[in-house]
Formats: C-alpha cells, sequence, structure tokens
C-alpha cells in the first residue's frame, strides 16, 4: 500500500543545474535541518512556490480593492474627520 | 512617506504621554489608504490598559487597546523612529488579536463575554452606535468591537464603520446586517465616549449586529491588521 501511495503522488521534473546543485546543500533556507534529503528539499521547495503564487494573486486582489476603497469619496472625508477627533482626544 | 508595519513613528506634535505610534495595518493597506492603523507607545499605562499592554526597554509600552486610524498626512504621524523586533511585534500582535476577541470569535462555536453592569452607560461590544465626528451633519454608523470589560471602565470604545458607498467584495469589507452594509475593517478606530451618541433613541436600528457579523467582521480585522500568524499562534485559522 505505501507503495502505491507514493507512486500516485510522485512526479518526474526537470530542475535547472542551479537549483539541483544548490538547494540540497542549504536545507535551513527552506525551514528544514541539515541533513535533509533531497527529494524532501525539492518537495518544500515546490509548497514554497505554490504558496508564494496563492499569496502574490491575494496580494493583486488587496491591491486592487484597496485602491477602489482609497477612492472612496466618504472613505476620504471619513478619514479626515476622525483624523481631527483622534488628535483632539486622549486616546493616544 | 510610506508607512510599514511594525515601524515606529513619532507622533508629529508633542503628546503627553505618547512617544511613539506602531503601525499595524498591512502593507498593501499602508501603501494605497489615505489612514493606517496605529497604535500608541505610551510612557504611561492604565490599568485597564495592561492586559493589552507589551513592555519595551527604556520603560515604555506598546498598548494594543488603544487602536486607531489616523490619516497619514493628518499631523499626527512624524518622523520614522525606529521598527519592533519580531518577538515584539508578534506579542503586540497577540495582544490585539485578543483585545479584539478574535480567536474567540473565529472557534467553532464562540461565545463571546456578555455585557458587565449597566451597559447603557458605555457602547458594549457588537452594538450599532453612531460614533465619531459628524461627516456632512451627521455621526457615522459604526459598531464596537472592542471586549466589555475594557468598554465598561475605560471611558472608550473602538469601532469599525458601517458604508452603503463602497461594496467591494472581499475578507476586509464583509456584508453586515444582512447585507445592508459593508463593514471598514482598516479604518478600525478608538473613540472617547463623548463622540458617541449612547442614548437609545440616537441609535440607529437595529441596534445591534448579529454574532455571524461580528466573527465576518474579526476575519476582516485579522487581514487588515496582518494578525494571521497571531490568529493561527492562538490555535485557531481564518477559513
Amino acid at each position: 500500500m505505501p507503495k502505491r501511495r507514493s507512486v500516485r503522488t510522485r512526479v518526474s521534473i526537470a530542475i535547472s543545474e542551479p537549483i539541483r546543485q544548490e538547494a540540497p546543500r542549504h536545507p535551513e533556507l527552506v525551514g528544514l535541518p541539515r541533513g535533509t534529503s533531497r527529494s524532501r528539499v525539492f518537495e518544500r521547495l515546490l509548497e514554497l512556490g505554490w504558496e508564494a503564487v496563492l499569496r502574490a494573486r491575494r496580494e493583486r486582489e488587496q491591491l486592487s480593492l484597496y485602491v477602489a476603497y482609497a477612492q472612496d469619496a466618504e472613505q476620504q472625508a471619513v478619514a479626515r474627520a476622525d483624523n481631527d477627533e483622534i488628535r483632539r482626544s486622549g486616546v493616544v | 512617506m510610506a508607512f510599514l508595519r511594525g515601524w515606529i513613528y513619532r507622533p508629529a506634535q508633542e503628546r503627553p504621554t505618547t512617544s511613539g505610534l506602531v503601525v499595524l495595518t498591512n502593507d498593501r493597506w499602508n501603501q494605497t489608504m489615505l489612514r493606517v492603523g496605529v497604535v500608541p507607545v505610551r510612557t504611561a499605562v492604565a490599568p485597564f490598559d495592561i492586559p493589552y499592554s507589551v513592555a519595551l526597554p527604556g520603560g515604555t509600552h506598546v498598548v494594543a487597546s488603544r487602536l486607531v486610524a489616523p490619516h497619514v498626512e493628518g499631523g499626527l504621524l512624524g518622523l520614522v523612529e525606529g521598527a519592533l523586533d519580531a518577538t515584539t511585534l508578534a506579542a503586540v500582535e497577540d495582544r490585539l488579536c485578543a483585545f479584539l476577541q478574535i480567536p474567540e470569535l473565529l472557534r467553532p462555536a464562540p461565545r463571546p463575554a456578555p455585557p458587565l453592569g449597566d451597559a447603557t452607560r458605555y457602547a458594549a461590544w457588537s452594538e450599532v452606535h453612531r460614533a465619531g465626528p459628524e461627516v456632512d451633519g451627521e455621526r457615522k454608523r459604526r459598531i464596537v468591537v472592542s471586549p466589555n470589560p475594557w468598554n465598561a471602565v475605560s471611558g472608550m470604545a473602538t469601532f469599525v464603520r458601517t458604508t452603503t458607498s463602497f461594496a467591494g467584495h472581499g475578507d476586509e469589507f464583509p456584508q453586515v446586517q444582512g447585507g445592508a452594509g459593508h463593514a471598514c475593517c482598516g479604518d478600525a478606530t478608538t473613540f472617547e465616549l463623548r463622540a458617541v451618541l449612547l442614548q437609545r433613541r440616537d441609535r440607529p436600528v437595529p441596534h445591534s449586529t448579529t454574532l455571524h457579523d461580528m466573527v465576518a467582521i474579526a476575519r476582516g480585522l485579522a487581514v487588515t491588521h496582518g494578525l494571521e500568524e497571531a490568529v493561527r499562534r492562538a490555535g485557531t485559522s481564518l477559513h
């Protein structure tokens, strides 16, 4: 059973020379202890790459949402008025 | 000037007990918005703020329970003074997370603390009030997000504003009150009670919002104020 599962979850891919050479020498850069196997380092690299892709998409969506809100006239008026109140108050 | 999360800025003008302001809103927010979320570095800490404070070397304290959102050109934020180290920033995030009751609200069956004492004398958690300064002749509708034990004794409350003029989709602007408006989580700010209309006759209808809305606002606050890691540290998750 474990062998069958392993076959299903493995893929064969080409890895560029610098990554193939360097990454296994520095497992600590991807949060793994020294002596971690090459395959585990590459697996972690893929995980980090996928997380970065998702994060980049999320950040693009966030930026366009925030830019739209920044242009909202009501928000601009409230931001100025709130600021005056914050300066007058003893909150900070 | 760009404001960066985790950095401390001097007040532009001297203030009695505040020596710095720590930016906590996320850096996409800080890049685009006219206002950023900050908490003060104070030389004195009120007893009710102690559970939400983090001591700094030199005897000052970052007080996460005094969250405000000043205008970036509003004369409050001055020059950069330094940055919190990662451990201190994480501690401040944890205090703000606790203050906003985010871990509790993101649990499967949230049970926020009930009001204490005479809740007509302060702004209680999840209530809707007209609060803050007048804009175009009216105070805006805002929902209380600070915890009742703090609201009851501090003479202040922390609010998120609701709006019908902006209908952006995202965790940061959750729909509230059955879709009647959106909460602007990144604008969360604290007001003294003199800026809040507490009388029931002055309050908008409905007078309070639902637990479902409060959970959505908690999620939004975690995103706008960069508290995702703090949420994880508290043993809960955003989704």
